[in-house]
């Protein structure tokens, strides 16, 4: 019925496709899909009656997810579909001011107006300088991979890096998912549940109230508490993860690096014991370091060398006679004094006295002590378990921490001190420890050996992820620019920061010559206003650009504010995404729970002019020209011969003129591109159809997959040798546009450095507390706030809409619980929300949850919570200098300004 | 044959799927839920515990609704569900106060909608043709009676078969829930609470709950 008033031409033929949606007209069936409240995309499937979502829960035959079991917000999505405030249509802005809480005028227009303007738009940009057009996406709602793969590899194929996403990543895992790639070879990490004994968490809520596992990670975690396994929380905030913990440790916000260090201390130079195996075959520690820093390589090959003590030679890490590779000494190879990496650690490591951690980060000095000794006997260093028949090393102790550790100006160091610890407990991808997730090896499917993809050596042996999105971590290209808008191009190491939504953005972009000014910003979702720094530094840029469009499911505080045009996309219960099944390096299940390929498939036909991701990118794809290459990219990435966003791969089809799923030529649809991938990695008969009716497939996991470490011969960086090599390159050309960085943060070793915050406020200021902001378990991004079902939970839950503070501090303060209080940033930024008193914060952190939104197209959003990023500075000085994570935390002062009720 | 249900809060993690779960799987109305987390906060800084308890109907071996109930409206069948009859409701609410554990809500006539102003969704129209509520009733948990009744006449096993079991128990991320037949000793749910040592809540109120807690 609808599809007989569409007009667009292409629209109406991806209808026709998707009548084989309909369930052949039944009234009330069960459908699979997969969730899209959050970017866990957990197994779904969904009940519709006469054509309606009216329930959904997760696949109790699959181990994505909770088996049948599903989080409040995943269960809440019916009602986001139902929302009546969805974007239909595309619609255009006749208001042309353009300001936060501006009212945009939305005008309904037709697809073939709202193309043709884009199109023409983006034709122009390309023929002068693609870097003019920026792009951002949002991982959130169902769009996780279509934002990184379909989205990201669409504006990467036309020519932009500009990547302007906000605080996507920068104010997540910009420093998580880059030491992840280095030492997993995935996104993030998550315990062993099933095996694991011992976690120490630091700064995260995987398990309870976060991550992008959400589901499994609740159901592994809870199972393994059933089990006996002991979880110690070392965090500010004792309500959250800490409610499930054997042990609450609270610690002073961004300091955890001194306790990671002082730990690092006593096992290496007090304990002595550590997983000297590990340590010596599995990470670049034996590298041998000369007087520069830098690393003393082979004069013909340039391989880095190791002493082998067995017979008393320096042999590149590759030399198939190496033995006994040294960890420490002092050789001399062709006249150059070095020593071992390792050696440098060890003496490195000695100025990290547990009483002094214990000053800065209020530890107590016996609970480091006694963390280091406990997490060293319970990975039971040296021991093995057999599990399938195949014996692998049992380490069952991790430490594991995310948001919390490494979205400071000091993160790389403080999530990299981390990694340190579980490295030297040896623990890394092996049973019971700390694993990459989902599983980055794979060898496929039984039967076709699709799709199968694994980490692998590359420059200087260092290991490189067989699957990712995002800039390559591996090696890092060499420092240029600047040339890019967000200066990733200076910083080598950032697959993306807060720039350009910085306040001094302009100045710096002066500085560096203006080599062309932003012509065009494409968003997907990504809501900048809110989800970076002040919104407005936000709106500051985002008024120079003369010409935004958005793809949204709902209006938000962005589109409303800046956009020209919006396009609607639909909500994932009506969107065919193959993408949602390529979560191998992030969300599929971890450990040896199955392999669990599922889709995304539209369990109800897409109502009004609601069109699907990648319909919408191929349709732009084919105006502007760049069709032919869009196909390519995606040729290589489904069919695993290059799961990269750069190209260029030795098996990549550009190479081998081989393509598998799609040719360039062909202008097929998503419904064609779908049903050919599932073809591809499953056989003839399992393609579309068979998803449609089946949901999922599933297979056993072998341990040499999920267990792959001693499988793969690789090593991981302790000595992180491109800092010291790319430093003064990079200090020169960030320095002339006036980005003074911590550039002593560019050093080798993980060292102590204070996050931002403390400097930024001296002592005796008044700015006495540290706002933080936690996940909370209903709400991820900010959509969350719009549904009805997740808004009326919220209201009954304290700790979500208010601000929470310690109750001898507010008794400090005569702030009695119930009053309405203002925190106020050292730049004096206000915002006012009701406090909680709690007896599970740190004495000098206050926490909210970030909300607080505006916008009229989200009426149950408005108003709700409180808008904490705005108390963040976005500038140079709050970015980490080496992944370009945003400092997430501030100094404020808090006090009353309202009596509670 | 007495239905109950024992909660692992070791396991719970306060996530509220159950709570939304319930108001999506028996359409209900805003405001209204048929489950809830108790929140709160024992000892003092830095030795303090946070507790959350997901409470809901306790279906009592002894229910004190029943009693106080003037219409019959309140029953409770053999296997020990107590449902609400809302034919025979008058809205009374004698069963609200009642009931030790305020387990019981009004649904006054009110005509909320999720998106006030904007209309029912068609979610709501469906509950108003599917799982219809009358207003100036009480309404409570009902263990998923149509569930076990639908499941148990195709052969299924409540506490089981998913499709038997309640709705919460089933989405429940961190599976602490169990769902069972408390008489029969065997049962997954009476091991459960004997060998995690799971109580009832508040056991001086007299109304032996067939709810059961494994205290965290």
């Amino acid at each position: 019925m609808e599809t007989e008033n569409i007009q667009y031409e292409k629209l109406r033929k991806e209808r026709e496709d998707y009548a084989v949606f309909n369930r052949g007209g039944k009234k009330d069936y069960w459908a699979y899909t997969q969730c899209g409240g959050c970017y866990a995309i957990c197994s779904a499937k969904v009940r519709v009656v006469d054509g309606s979502p009216v329930a959904i829960e997760s696949v109790p035959e699959s181990d994505l997810g909770g088996k049948g079991g599903m989080c409040a917000k995943g269960v809440a999505t019916v009602m986001d579909y139902h929302d009546p405030n969805r974007v239909n249509y595309p619609v255009k802005r006749t208001n042309p001011k353009k300001g936060i809480g501006e009212d945009p005028g939305w005008q309904r227009i037709s697809w073939e107006e709202a193309m043709d303007t884009i199109s023409k738009k983006l034709i122009e940009i390309k023929k002068t300088d693609p870097r003019q057009l920026l792009w951002g996406f949002t991982p959130g709602q169902g769009t996780a991979f279509k934002g990184t793969l379909l989205y990201g590899g669409f504006f990467v194929t036309f020519g932009t890096l500009n990547r302007a996403a906000g605080g996507v990543g920068t104010a997540c895992g910009a420093v998580a998912h880059h030491i992840g790639a280095l030492v997993h070879g995935a996104w993030d990490i998550l315990p062993d549940y099933q095996y694991c004994n011992y976690v120490l968490r630091c700064g995260g809520n995987e398990g309870t109230a976060g991550g992008r596992m959400f589901s499994t990670a609740v159901r592994l975690s809870a199972a393994g508490r059933d089990r006996g396994m002991k979880t110690i929380v070392m965090d500010p905030v004792g309500y959250l993860a800490a409610s499930k913990a054997n042990e609450w440790i609270p610690i002073l916000p961004g300091t955890d690096l001194a306790v990671f260090l002082a730990m690092a201390n006593l096992i290496v130079n007090e304990t002595g014991i550590y997983d000297k195996e590990y340590i010596r075959t599995k990470t670049n520690a034996p590298y041998l370091v000369g007087t520069n820093r830098l690393l003393v390589r082979d004069a013909a090959s340039g391989k880095p060398l190791l002493w082998d003590e067995k017979d008393g030679k320096a042999k590149t890490y590759d030399d198939p006679t190496l033995t006994n590779p040294a960890l420490e000494g002092e050789y001399t190879v062709d006249g150059v004094k070095c020593h071992p990496a390792f050696q440098l650690l060890k003496e490195h490591l000695k100025q990290y006295a547990p009483a002094w951690a214990a000053k800065i980060s209020t530890v107590p000095e016996n609970t480091i002590r006694r963390l280091a000794k406990e997490l060293v006997e319970e990975a039971r260093i040296g021991s093995t378990i057999e599990i399938d028949g195949k014996k692998i090393p049992y380490r069952p102790a991790c430490v594991v921490g995310y948001k919390g550790l490494n979205t400071h100006t000091n993160g790389f160091h403080q999530y990299g001190a981390m990694a340190l610890l579980n490295s030297l407990l040896g623990n890394q991808d092996v049973c019971g420890g700390i694993l990459g997730s989902g599983t980055v090896r794979g060898f496929g499917y039984p039967e076709t050996g699709r799709p199968s993809f694994q980490p692998y050596a590359g420059v200087d042996g260092m290991l490189i992820p067989g699957v990712w999105f995002t800039k390559s971590p591996w090696p890092p290209p060499e420092p240029a620019g600047p040339g890019l808008m967000n200066f990733t191009d200076i910083f080598p190491n950032a697959g993306r920061n807060p720039y350009p939504y910085c306040d001094d953005w302009d100045e710096i972009w002066t500085k560096a010559g203006r080599p062309y000014e932003p012509k065009a910003l494409a968003l997907y979702g990504t809501n900048v206003v809110m989800n970076g720094g002040n919104p407005k530094s936000a709106e500051a840029f985002l008024k120079k650009v003369p010409f935004i469009f958005s793809i949204n499911t709902a209006h938000n505080e962005t589109s409303e504010g800046f956009a020209d045009i919006v396009l609607p996309e639909c909500h994932f219960l009506e969107n065919l995404d193959v993408a949602s099944s390529q979560g191998f390096f992030f969300n599929y299940p971890i450990g040896m729970q199955k392999w669990s390929f599922h889709l995304g498939l539209p369990v109800v036909e897409p109502k009004y002019e609601r069109r699907a991701t990648l319909d919408i990118l191929f349709d732009l794809a084919d105006r502007i020209g760049i069709r032919d290459e869009y196909n390519s990219f995606l040729d290589n990435w489904f069919s695993t011969k290059n799961m990269k966003w750069e190209q260029t791969g030795a098996k990549s089809n550009q190479k081998s003129k081989q393509f598998d799923i799609i040719k360039p030529e062909e202008r097929i649809r998503t419904t064609e591109f779908t049903d050919r991938a599932l073809q591809f990695y499953f056989g003839k008969e399992r393609g579309l159809d068979w998803f449609i009716e089946h949901g999922f497939i599933t297979w056993d996991k072998k341990p040499e997959e999920c267990y792959w470490r001693y499988y793969v011969d690789a090593r991981i960086p302790v000595y992180h040798e491109t800092l010291v090599r790319d430093k003064e390159a990079i200090r020169e050309r960030a320095e002339k546009i006036g980005m003074h960085m911590d550039w002593d943060q560019y050093t080798a070793l993980f060292s102590y450095f204070p996050a931002q915050m403390y400097n930024d406020a001296s002592p005796g200021s008044g700015f006495d507390l540290v706002a933080v902001s936690p996940r909370d378990v209903m709400h991820t991004h900010r959509f969350t706030a719009e549904n009805p079902w997740v808004d009326e939970m919220s209201e009954t839950n304290p700790y979500t809409f208010n601000i929470v503070m310690n109750a001898e501090t507010g008794m400090k303060k005569g702030i009695k619980d119930g009053d309405v209080i203002c925190l106020e940033n050292f730049k004096g930024t206000k915002v006012t929300g009701r406090v909680k008193l709690s007896q599970l914060i740190h004495l000098q952190a206050v926490a909210v949850v970030g909300l607080g939104g505006w916008a009229e197209g989200r009426p149950i959003a408005k108003g709700k919570g409180i808008n904490f990023n705005q108390l963040l500075p976005a500038d140079h000085k709050h970015m980490d200098p080496i992944c370009g994570a945003f400092e997430i935390n501030v100094m404020v002062k808090a006090y009353k300004v309202a009596g509670g009720k | 044959m007495k239905y109950g249900m024992v909660i692992d809060l070791k396991k719970c993690v306060g996530c509220y799927a159950c709570v939304v779960k319930c108001k999506q799987e028996h359409f209900l109305p805003p405001g209204m839920t048929w489950r809830k987390i108790l929140m709160s906060e024992t000892g003092d800084y830095p030795n303090a515990t946070k507790h959350m308890y997901p409470i809901l109907c306790n279906h009592c071996a002894d229910p004190a609704c029943v009693k106080a109930c003037p219409t019959t409206a309140t029953l409770q069948s053999d296997d020990g569900i107590v449902t609400i009859d809302q034919d025979k409701c008058v809205g009374c609410r004698y069963c609200l106060i009642a009931c030790p554990y305020q387990a019981r809500t009004y649904n006054a006539d009110e005509k909320k909608q999720y998106f006030p102003g904007q209309g029912p969704t068609d979610f709501e129209k469906l509950g108003a043709k599917l799982y219809p509520h009358q207003t100036g009733v009480v309404l409570k948990c009902n263990f998923c009676r149509e569930r076990i009744d639908a499941g148990i006449e195709k052969g299924l096993q409540p506490g089981q078969d998913m499709e038997a079991t309640p709705a919460c128990v089933n989405i429940c991320p961190a599976k602490a829930m169990v769902f069972g037949d408390l008489d029969d000793p065997d049962s997954e749910i009476a091991r459960y609470i004997r060998e995690k040592k799971a109580v009832q809540l508040h056991p001086e109120f007299g109304t032996d709950p067939s709810v059961y807690y494994v205290i965290n």
